[in-house]
């Protein structure tokens, strides 16, 4: 039986001489090297970066002098995140020689906290087109089930968490691109509050939406690799410039007396969803009013009106970061990304403003419902993880997606697993705060994902 | 459903866009212009002139 370390249980551990960042860095590349020819997380290993960093870190264990929970863990970064000397591609034939000079912001933090770099993860093609099957790379798999969709974008880091090839990845959402892997893939994944954490150094796909996060398979893991993230970036004009919020000290204060909203109508008429899905609600809310919390029903505008705004948005965002390329090098962008562009740009200037004035609009409806509550609950997904061959190029404009409502406003969404529905496939629940609530997001799902147990179960490919 | 953009327009665009498309690309992708023109229907709710934009920013003075 192969264990699996958390990052919590890694660091003290690490702290305590217990186990090498070096052997622990080693273990973990070999089960990457092991898994991904199946799981196709990663797009490129980077074992000289890995070993240099495990060694520093191995010394600083030596002579005491370790920088906190990160230093000595392994993880590894989507590649859009730009890496100082290591191929950056966005998984794209587009990008497939670029070799960034610096680190991204968030690539740096890590590295200064001391986590240790195996390589970069597979991604939908600049965060937008995929699954592809004509790219240089082919998509990430679901470790629980290879011929199945992991979500995405940050697909590579859904695949490397649930698989225990990495303790903790990168990711980044635009319109639920942390959240949708994390859900079909059964880990915990967090978009911050928008301007939370520097996007300075990842390719963008809508700068008006774009928010990095961390991906991880518990919310505590999560809630430490953000802690490391966070903080004002005067290089990226959306970073807030507020004080570091305090993520872990509060992070196992339970949830007695948070009034929690439940979106029902988003779930139960807007999209319905699966009946693993709607379980996986319920066994969250309950879980949480046993411990306390209040539980009520909030009406929001249609997720219909929150996914409107959003894709034109992101659409339009999009094509003018690409605008360039497409008159240069149309065909060298995968069939899903350059047709989704080539509609893009059928979005005018007027679509573009009206739907960033209907954006003001449902922030003000959703501040408005959140007088009342702390928190929000919603699913992360319609439900389970689909035949990764069934996924349509226009699928993001076919059905409303529940994670778009909150790159919309802007607001703090963690991805929390569930439990499980049909053919043993995971399922996951959003838990959304007020924004730069981060902190009592977290609390919440740890709280959960304590008392749940679902922590226990890893895919049979892993074990 | 919205219908999608007719062709004529749709040939416009692309031309703008200086996008060189096949027949059958431009087919599917037009088809698909259905879903676009829903969304762009469907922020335009009925609003006073005056509601801003949320792309609308605070300047920034020297020092701040």
């Amino acid at each position: 039986m192969t264990s699996f370390p958390t990052i919590a249980s890694a660091a003290r551990d690490i702290a305590a001489k217990r186990i090498s960042p070096v052997e622990l860095m080693k273990d973990h590349l070999a089960r990457s090297e092991k898994l991904n020819p199946a799981l196709h997380a990663f797009i490129r290993f980077t074992p000289e970066v890995a070993l240099e960093q495990a060694q520093a870190a191995e010394a600083r264990q030596v002579s005491g002098a370790l920088r906190g929970p990160l230093d000595g863990i392994p993880v590894a970064h989507k590649d859009i995140y730009e890496t100082a000397g290591v191929t950056t591609t966005g998984h794209s034939r587009v990008l497939e020689h670029h070799v960034p000079k610096a680190d991204s912001a968030v690539v740096r933090r890590w590295r200064e906290a001391g986590a240790v770099m195996l390589g970069k993860l597979a991604t939908h093609e600049f965060a937008w087109g995929g699954p592809s099957f004509d790219l240089p790379w082919p998509p990430a798999r679901n470790p629980w089930n290879t011929e199945c969709f992991t979500g995405g974008s940050s697909s590579g880091t859904g695949a490397a968490v649930a698989a225990g090839m990495i303790l903790g990845g990168t990711g980044s959402d635009t319109g639920g691109s942390i959240r949708a892997p994390a859900s079909l893939c059964g880990i915990a994944g967090i978009k911050p509050s928008y301007g939370l954490c520097s996007r300075t150094g990842v390719l963008p796909l809508s700068q008006s939406l774009d928010t990095t996060g961390p991906m991880a398979w518990t919310v505590e893991d999560c809630a430490l690799l953000l802690d490391a993230m966070t903080g004002h970036d005067p290089a990226d004009p959306s970073s807030a410039n507020r004080p570091r919020p305090d993520l872990l000290s509060g992070l196992n204060g339970g949830v007695k007396g948070l009034r929690i909203g439940v979106i029902r109508h988003f779930h139960e008429d807007d999209c319905k969803v699966s009946p693993g899905m709607a379980a996986g609600i319920a066994h969250l809310t309950s879980t949480l009013a046993a411990q306390g919390a209040e539980i009520r029903e909030v009406k929001l505008p249609p997720m219909a009106d929150f996914n409107a705004a959003g894709w034109l948005i992101l659409a339009a965002d999009a094509y003018a970061v690409h605008d360039s390329w497409m008159r240069e090098k149309y065909r060298a962008y995968g069939e899903f990304l350059r047709e989704r562009l080539a509609l893009a740009s059928t979005i005018t200037s007027a679509d573009y403003i009206q739907a960033q004035r209907r954006r003001r609009e449902l922030c003000e409806a959703v501040a408005a419902a959140m007088r009342d509550c702390d928190l929000l609950v919603t699913a992360a997904q319609p439900g389970e993880a689909r035949p990764i061959h069934q996924m349509t190029k226009w699928a993001s404009f076919e059905v409303p997606t529940f994670t778009m409502p909150f790159n919309v406003t802007g607001q703090p969404a963690l991805t929390v697993c569930t439990g499980f529905g049909a053919g043993g496939m995971p399922v996951g629940a959003q838990i959304v705060g007020r924004p730069f609530e981060d902190a009592t997001v977290l609390r919440a799902g740890q709280a959960y994902e304590l008392a749940a147990g679902w922590r226990a179960k890893r895919p049979a490919m892993a074990a | 459903m919205a219908q999608p953009l007719d062709k004529a327009q749709f040939d416009a665009l692309m031309a703008r866009a200086g996008l060189d498309l096949t027949e059958a690309e431009k087919e599917g992708i037009r088809a698909a212009s259905a879903h676009t023109q829903a969304a762009a229907a469907r922020v335009r709710t009925p609003r006073e002139v005056s509601v801003e934009s949320a792309t609308i920013f605070t300047l920034k003075g020297a020092g701040a």
